[in-house]
Parts: C-alpha cells; structure tokens; sequence
C-alpha cells in the first residue's frame, strides 16, 4: 500500500500533507500526556514490529504493494494515538532508508494507515468486544475483525488514490486500481493482517503486563 | 534440488541481516569525508526534496534521466560505490514499478516509461540523502524543521531497535540450526520457529528496556543532539 | 566527614510483582566513599545501583540523594533530573547496553551532549579521556566489533566524560584480562582521590581491597548480611562462606586433586 514518489501530483500530496499535520500534532500531545516515561521504549518497538511486518510486501499488478501493517495491533495495545505515531515512524525510515513509500506522499501513506486503517481498525475493535473481559476470546475475534475491516479500508482508499490520478501520474484508471487493490486485500493480506493480530493477542493475553498497555 | 532450494532462501535471509546490521546502522558512507557528506544536513534535507517535486512535476522522459544521471554523478563524489548504489535503489521500488506498470507498456509505452524513471530517479535522490547523511543529524534537520520531540525520538530509538531486531533474528537463526541438525519434521520445525520468535519477542523486550535505562542514564530527554565539528 | 550523599531505609523492589530483589534495604553512603557491593549472582547488587540512579524507584521504602527524596515525579522536572544525571554515573555491567551508538566516539559524547555541556569543553574532554583510556584509534569503529575489554573501557568512558560525583559501577572487571583489569582499577582509583564517591558491585575478591575501603555483604535473601570495613570483612571467613563469596581452589599434587580455600588478604 506504500505510494511512491511520482505517483501521485504535488497537489494531491499537499492536501494529504494538509489533512495530517493536524493529526500528528494531536497525536502527539494525547501521546505525551499519557505515556509515562517508562513506556516510551514501547512506541518504538511498535514501529519497528510494524517496520519487519511490513517487509514482506508483494507488488500488485494495477497497484501498488501489498502487505501486512500490523496497526490494528498496536492500536489494541498501546491506543489508536500512540499507534498512530508508530506506523508513520515507520513509515518515514521506510521512505528515507529504502525509497519504500515516496517522501512526497508520506502525507497520503500517513493519511491510509497510519490514520484511516488504525482509527477504523481500533473503533471496529471497540465496538465488537464491548464490555468483554480483557483475557476473553471476543476480544481476540475483535482485533482480528477490526485489523481485517482497517487494512481493506486502507488499501481501497490507497486504490482511489491512484486511480484518481489517471492520465497525469498513474497508468491505470479508478475502476482496476480500486479493484485490485481492495480485491487483494479482502483474499489475500487483510486475512495475513486478522491472523497476525489474532496469533499476537491470544499470544499477549497469557502473559502479564503486556495486553493494554494503553497511552491513551 | 530441494536443499539447493533451501540454502538460497538461507543465504538470501544472512545477507539481508548482515546488510540491515552493517551498511544501515553502522553507516560507513554517511562517515566518509566527502562532497554530499560535507554539506550541511539541512540544504540537503530541503535540497532534495525540492529536487523529488521538481521530478513528479516532469513529463519529459529526457529531463528525467538527466536528473537522475546528476543524481550518479553527486553519488560518485561522494565516494559511494555505483554497484551498489544501484543495487540500493534499483532492487527494491523501481523493480515493483516495472512490474506493477507491466500493462501500461504495451498500452501506452512512453507514459509508463515515464512513470517508472519518475519513480527511480525519486528513490536514487532520497537514498543518496540517506546514504551520506548520519541519522542523528537527519534527526537533528527533522526537529528543526519543527516535528515533535515524541516523533524525532521514536524514530531515533526505532532506527536502533531495527538493528538489535536483526540481531536477534540473526542469533535465533543459528541457535535453531544448531539445535536442529538435519531434517526435522515439519510440525516440529513450526513449533522450534514459534518458540524461538516468542523468545526474540522477550529478549528484544529485556534488552531494549536495559538499553533505554542506559541511555535515560545519561540524560537523554528525547532530543537529537549532534557534536558541531 | 559524615556528608551523607545516598540514604537508602527500609528499600523493597520487587520484578513484576513476583520476584523479590531487595528486602528492607537499608543504608548509608557518605561523600568521599569508597564502597563495595559484595555479594554471590542474583543477590540484588545490580537492581540496588539502578535504585541509586533512580532508573526505577523502590516498592517500599525510601531513599534519599543528598537528603531529598527520590521519587518518578520527581523526575519530571527536566532540570532537577538534568541535575542529578550531571552528578551521579552508572557502568552497566552489559556493556553492549550501554554502547548504543553507531561509532565508539558517538557513544562517548552521547552523555555530555544529552546534558547540554558546551560543545568545547566536550571535544576537551574527549580528547583527555581516550589519551588517559588509551581508545583514541577506536573512535570511528563501530562498538559492535570491539573486544570486551575495548568496550568496557569505552563504556567506562561514556560515564566518566560527565565527570560525575558518585560513580556507580556493576562488575566493572567481569570478563577483562589482568593488564585491562588493572588499568581500569588505577583509573577508578585516580577518580577517587579527587574526592568523589566509588561504589562499586561485585563478587570478585580480588579486586575488592583496591575499589573499597567498606564493604557491605548482600545474601540471598536480598537483605544486607555483614557490613563493615574492608579489613574486618575479608578477614570474616565463616561470613564469607555462608554468603557463596569464599574461594576455594583445587588443584593437583602427586596424582591427585586437593581443594583448600584461600584468603584474600588486604592490603
């Protein structure tokens, strides 16, 4: 799902860049105020989970990249704010350090996962494990329903991105890049994202201290 | 043929480690004595990204190589090596680009060629800032510009943690094959892999938080701070 | 002469809630000390410093730096923890935790930069540092590939260089060869004699009547088992043995193997 340099026009990075300062800005004084000195080593490793997680990606034919983020997991743990940050840290190493993801369009990569995919994912987890108990397997079934919901939402949106730019910066047009992309993601790589999410919670739950960490 | 098979994916994880472990964090370019070394962080943090605006702002495939030919050359005298400079920044995007576009070039061949040269030569300059830049002064240009302090600290810390994740991985790749001398049944071999990630998992916790002492030790409050030569 | 810098009283810590590390620790560092931890692996020593360098804070109890309590919120105040990280120094015993940067040197300025010194009196100090450690030719090489006596001379170091007034240090001698061993000594013996506190965390003997002028046992009960001057300590057998602490070596004469325990005497 990672945009790269030239595929999208200045304008449009501009309004992604637009939309998301303000969401950064928020992010990261609910951020601060909340997370004690002690968790701040947790933020990073999020990122850097979610850096190897997103390694293996497969490029997709009328699209972009596929692969897995791994936000909605950081977002049951450390918040959907904190989760935030994390995933456009991971983002910005992964465009300066590889060129994966283009530094003008870090503003719409941000924009697709770190906000939309995370805020959507965390929201649906919410609300399917309401009121369950923190070790129950309704919550497992949550975070992996809102990672799966989260990432399709990312990567249809990242597909009416690209097609919208038909004819300027994209070869393809709204109707296969929408198709593709969301196609994949609903077969192929929102279920890796529920299994992932789904085998780390389950995992998480039996150990202490470590499930809902949450910063915000 | 299926140990052939075999070695090629081990050999292929080995160097991708030693890569992350080596180049990336130890950054043997960015310390060489030379011409993009020697600019200041800040022109060419700006620098290049007016250059990758200019770039997706061009419809003339002519234009775009001289860019990118100019982007050759400031590599070159910075000492970096054309192989693998190449290697860097052809590898990865571009080559998914020539495959994503792959249609485009027997629909409209000029646009797609476009539209793959726009792409690498974007990647070449953003890498070649990589390269020749340390990341405590990139961090130290981020922070100027006016991104938050939590942002410019967890990118430091995670740019470190991706390094010890390496290791680890590295060190639990031999610990399993030295443990598991020959072939080993499959269900067996799942449950070796999922232990020792489980075991990655805690030990990347302990370490990490001992190396987070050590640096609140020394007073770090988040900031980058770069010794002035 | 009685210038109290740490007062530790009735100080529990407990891992997670489940493992016990310290017991009702408590005691009494004056300025000018020279302190050794002593005690057998898992008695606590390592958990003890991190308290003193409130990397976290005791479960019970309290402890005071200079007669002011210390406590997480305490730290908040970005000057008052400035203040105390300018004044008291912690030597991992793991020194690739501490040897964090890319480059030895990066590592060694980590600390005065982080503490805001003039980026003068850094490079000065830089330069005295490696010439006395003798690790100038180490400065652009990545610590990763430096051996551990190389590393914990860097590690040393990266405290040494804030020129603290406590300095903390855990096993600083585990693993080195004699001739490191004894530079490191005579360099924290020199910091010594320029008024500033030692403690030091071992279970090593040998070195023990070089770093100390008192000792203080901790057991495995995680509470203090002896305390007392060097002499009266070393000289403590029965005290020694109970605590894991006494050595005892074997060897060979005329075919056969042949165990006696020997003292270390002080000095």
């Amino acid at each position: 799902m990672h945009i790269p340099d030239g595929y999208l026009g200045p304008a449009s990075c501009g309004v992604f860049y637009a939309v998301m300062v303000p969401i950064w800005a928020l992010a990261s004084k609910i951020v601060k105020k909340t997370l004690k000195a002690k968790q701040v080593p947790m933020l990073a490793i999020g990122a850097a989970f979610s850096f190897i997680v997103m390694l293996f990606d497969i490029p997709v034919l009328g699209g972009s990249t596929a692969h897995a983020t791994g936000a909605v997991l950081i977002a049951v743990l450390l918040g959907p704010w904190a989760s935030c940050i994390c995933i456009t840290v991971t983002l910005i190493i992964q465009a300066f350090l590889f060129g994966d993801g283009g530094i003008t369009a870090l503003g719409a990569n941000s924009f697709n996962m770190a906000f939309v995919e995370v805020f959507s994912g965390y929201y649906i987890y919410r609300l399917v494990s309401f009121r369950s108990s923190l070790k129950s397997g309704r919550r497992v079934l949550a975070a992996g329903i809102g990672a799966y919901i989260g990432i399709t939402i990312a990567a249809f949106l990242t597909g009416l991105e690209l097609g919208l730019q038909k004819g300027s910066h994209s070869p393809y047009g709204i109707k296969e890049s929408v198709l593709v992309m969301t196609g994949v993601s609903i077969f192929a790589f929102g279920l890796i994202e529920a299994g992932v999410t789904v085998m780390a919670v389950k995992y998480l739950q039996g150990r202490e201290g470590y499930f809902e960490i949450k910063t915000s | 043929m299926k140990s052939k098979h075999h070695n090629f994916i081990q050999r292929t994880i080995i160097n991708f480690l030693e890569f992350f472990k080596n180049s990336l964090f130890f950054e043997e370019h960015a310390l060489r004595e030379s011409f993009m070394q020697n600019l200041s962080p800040h022109i060419k943090f700006l620098g290049i990204f007016l250059i990758v605006l200019l770039t997706i702002l061009m419809k003339n495939i002519l234009a775009i190589a001289v860019l990118y030919l100019i982007c050759l050359l400031f590599a070159l005298t910075s000492r970096i090596e054309i192989g693998y400079f190449l290697k860097r920044t052809c590898f990865f995007v571009p080559i998914f680009a020539v495959f994503i576009a792959l249609p485009a070039f027997f629909a409209d061949f000029n646009f797609a060629l476009v539209f793959v040269a726009r792409i690498l030569t974007c990647v070449s300059w953003v890498i070649l800032l990589a390269l020749t830049t340390s990341h405590t002064k990139l961090l130290n240009a981020l922070r100027c510009l006016g991104i938050p302090q939590i942002f410019v600290m967890t990118i430091g810390m995670c740019y470190r943690y991706i390094f010890l994740f390496a290791e680890v991985i590295e060190n639990t790749y031999f610990a399993i094959k030295s443990r598991v001398g020959g072939r080993v049944h499959y269900k067996h071999g799942q449950y070796i892999a999922s232990w020792n990630i489980a075991q990655l998992w805690n030990k990347s916790l302990e370490l990490n938080k001992q190396v987070y002492e050590a640096m609140l030790s020394r007073g770090y409050t988040g900031e980058p701070k770069v010794l002035n030569e | 002469m009685n210038n109290p810098i740490f007062e530790l009283e009735n100080v529990s810590f407990t891992y997670l809630g489940k493992y016990p590390a310290l017991n009702s620790i408590s005691l009494r560092f004056n300025k000018g000390d020279k302190v050794a931890l002593l005690g057998a692996n898992g008695t606590g020593k390592s958990t003890l410093l991190h308290i003193l360098d409130a990397l976290f804070f005791p479960d019970k109890g309290r402890i005071s730096f200079c007669g002011k309590d210390l406590h997480e919120k305490l730290f908040d105040d970005e000057k008052f923890s400035r203040g105390f990280r300018k004044r008291v120094g912690l030597v991992f015993q793991n020194p690739d935790v501490q040897l964090f940067c890319p480059t030895v040197k990066e590592d060694i300025v980590f600390g005065p930069l982080q503490l805001g010194f003039a980026h003068d009196e850094i490079k000065k100090r830089l330069d005295d540092l490696t010439e006395v450690l003798d690790i100038k030719d180490l400065l652009n090489r990545q610590p990763h590939q430096l051996s551990v006596g190389e590393k914990k001379k860097v590690s040393l170091a990266s405290v040494l260089i804030i020129e603290p007034e406590v300095l903390l240090l855990d096993e600083p001698t585990a693993g080195l060869d004699p001739a490191t061993s004894r530079h490191l000594l005579d360099l924290i013996d020199e910091f010594h004699a320029r008024g500033k506190t030692v403690i030091t965390a071992t279970h090593d003997l040998h070195i023990v009547p070089e770093l100390a002028e008192k000792i203080y046992i901790l057991n495995r009960e995680r509470t203090v088992a002896g305390a007392g001057s060097c002499e009266e300590i070393l000289e403590d057998r029965e005290l020694l043995k109970e605590n894991n602490l006494a050595h005892i070596h074997k060897h060979r004469h005329d075919g056969s193997w042949h165990k006696h325990p020997h003292q270390h005497p002080p000095i």
